[in-house]
This record gives structure tokens, sequence and C-alpha cells, in this order.
């Protein structure tokens, strides 16, 4: 009979890294080779059922219906940062949104200011440009309507002949 | 191989079969406890494997419709959750300040819960148990999952390699490497 299998050996036959048809025929003579050999199966079953037992006892014989829309608050928790961002952003624009409403505060007014005068005075104007250019006064309109055209022609005429002649 | 479920679902373990997953329900019904054993060998969080089981069969759900049987079903679902996992472990590995402990009570009783067995054997064997829970957890990714999918879920070395995105050669090295470290730390490799 040939050497007993080392210990890579046996850990390549469960690795499936093995493949020496005279090693695999070792394997079935040799008692002491095959005892090593289901001594490490025996323990990966006990692994096996030492996992299932365990997930078992955490999770329930009965698996639980899964439902596409669910709320799952582990997932919530990794958005944990999102509030505290917000706030941090909030706190940094804060003291620009302030000055700059400031700014408009200082700024608005002045506009509306400055039109009303300029409204008063052109209305001001306008009335004494209106007066000026009456060519009698107001209380005789009526009279001034009564006459032709051509003899108030004729007689403004007269009138500042008379002016320059003075 | 014969299915294992009716009720309007042919699943079946081996890849070449005919699988139709329109009654979720049922695939639920059937893979739930197997995913959510991988998911939780593999975090040790029961909060944690809870969650990412359930986004696992949401994920699986949403993309049934592409799901064409080229693997069976198991190893389709245990792809998502190995995807899932590595995600996990990848943001975990950021948060270094939610690092926390198991928050799972390990049971090794259970596999030792053998009448013919002395108290001495029963007492050797948790030992041994508690060392591979223990081993399994320092593994590194790869290695952990390889591990799991091979002694725990029982796959074949193709079906772990199409779950896990990785050459049949790949991960034969990962296993090799596992069972090796396993061995060890039972006092078996020396």
């Amino acid at each position: 009979m040939s050497e007993h299998l080392s210990p890579d050996e046996i850990t390549g036959f469960f690795a499936g890294t093995w493949h020496r048809p005279d090693r695999e025929q070792h394997l079935r003579e040799c008692v002491e080779c095959r005892k090593e050999v289901s001594w490490f199966e025996d323990v990966t079953r006990q692994f096996r059922k030492s996992v299932t037992a365990t997930a078992q006892a955490a999770d329930g014989p009965v698996p639980p219906r899964i439902e596409v829309v669910t709320v799952r608050p582990k997932h919530f928790r990794r958005l944990g940062w999102v509030i505290p961002a917000a706030l941090a952003a909030f706190a940094v624009m804060m003291p620009f949104y302030t000055i700059r409403n400031q700014k408009a505060e200082i700024s608005g007014p002045q506009p509306a200011v400055a039109i009303r005068p300029a409204t008063d005075d052109e209305l001001l104007l306008n009335s004494v440009q209106s007066r000026l250019s009456r060519r009698v006064p107001s209380a005789f309109e009526p009279m001034l309507q009564l006459m032709s055209t051509d003899w108030i022609e004729a007689n403004s005429q007269n009138d500042s002949l008379k002016e320059n002649s003075q | 191989m014969e299915p294992v479920a009716s009720s309007g679902i042919m699943v079946t373990d081996s890849p070449q079969c005919e699988v139709c997953v329109e009654d979720f329900d049922a695939v639920v019904r059937l893979y739930w406890s197997k995913v959510f054993r991988f998911v939780l060998a593999s975090l040790r969080d029961r909060d944690e494997a809870e969650c990412l089981t359930q986004d696992c069969f949401i994920r699986a759900f949403r993309a049934r419709e592409r799901f064409r049987g080229e693997a069976s079903v198991q190893t389709w679902l245990m792809k998502i959750a190995v995807n899932l996992v590595r995600d996990f472990h990848r943001s975990r590995k950021l948060q270094f300040w939610r690092r926390a402990a198991e928050s799972v009570d390990i049971d090794v009783d259970a596999a030792v819960a053998t009448p013919h067995l002395s108290p001495e054997a029963q007492a050797s064997i948790r030992e041994q148990l508690q060392a591979v829970w223990d081993v399994t957890a320092s593994l590194p990714e790869h290695q952990r999952t390889v591990f799991l999918l091979r002694f725990v879920e029982d796959l074949e070395l193709l079906e772990i390699s199409r779950a896990m995105g990785l050459t049949e050669g790949a991960v034969k090295k990962h296993l090799f490497r596992a069972v090796h470290a396993v061995r060890e730390r039972i006092g078996r490799n020396s």
C-alpha cells in the first residue's frame, strides 16, 4: 500500500483540486485515510446543522410573506445623514438670505419717492403753460368763441403794431 | 431529479431542467430559509440578514422576467444574495463606527443532540463547531462565501462559480484555502 494521504491531499480532496487515480485508489483501500476524510465530512455536516438551527432560531420556521412595498426602517437609517446635512446647509445659507433681504429693504422704496415729485411738477408746469398760452382771461373765453377768427387775428396784429410804435 | 414544489411552479436543483418562476410565493416558501441561512452565516447579524434576504427576494421578483433558467433557481437567488452580501461588506468597511459585535446566538447544541454520544464527545464536538464558526468569521470574504456555499448550501463547484461570477479554478483555489484554514484551526492539518 502506498503512503497515507498528506493533509494537503485531504484538503484538496474536499476542494475538488485532486485528480490522481492512484491516490483515489489508496483512499478507497486505506481505513485510516477514509476515517480522516469522514471525520471532516462529519464536522462540515454538524456545522451545517448548527447554521440551520441558528437561522431557524433567528428567523422562525415560517418565511414571512414578501410584499413589494415594505417599510424598512434599516434602510431609512442609511439616509440619516440627510437631516443633519439639510440643517447645516440651512445654517450656512441663513446669513446670506438675511443680508439680501436687508439690502432689498434699503434699496426698495427709493424709486417710489422719486416718482411722486416728478409727477406733481409735471402737473404744475402743464397748468402754468395752459394759463400763459391763453389769449384772453378765462372769464372772456365764451365771448371769444362768438368772434370770427379773422377779426381776432387782425386785432392782435394792430395791437402788436401799436406796441412797436410806442 | 424530481421537482421540489408543485402548485404552478417547476423548480428543480438541476440547471438543465425547465424552471418557471411565475408562482413567486412558492419560490419564497422554498428558498427563503436557505437564503436567510446563507446571509446570516455570512453577516452574523440577524436584522441585517433579514433585511438583505428581503432585498434578495425583491430583486429576484423584479428580475423574474429576465430569468431564463440557465441555472437553477437556488443558484440564481444565491447569486443575488452573494452580491448583496458583498455590497454590504463594502459599505460596512467605510462605516467603521457601525462595526458592532455579532447579533445572533450561535446554536451549537442542535448538532450534538444525539443520544448515543457521551458527554465528553458532545463537548468535543461543541468545541470543534465553535472553532469552525470562529474561523469562518475570520476568513476573507471570497473564501468564506465559497466555504458556506459548498458545505452549508451544498452547491456544486460549477454552481458556486456561477453564483459568484468566478471561474471554477478560482473557486477551487478559494475553497482549498478555506478548508485548509478550518482544518488547521481544529488541529487536523499538522
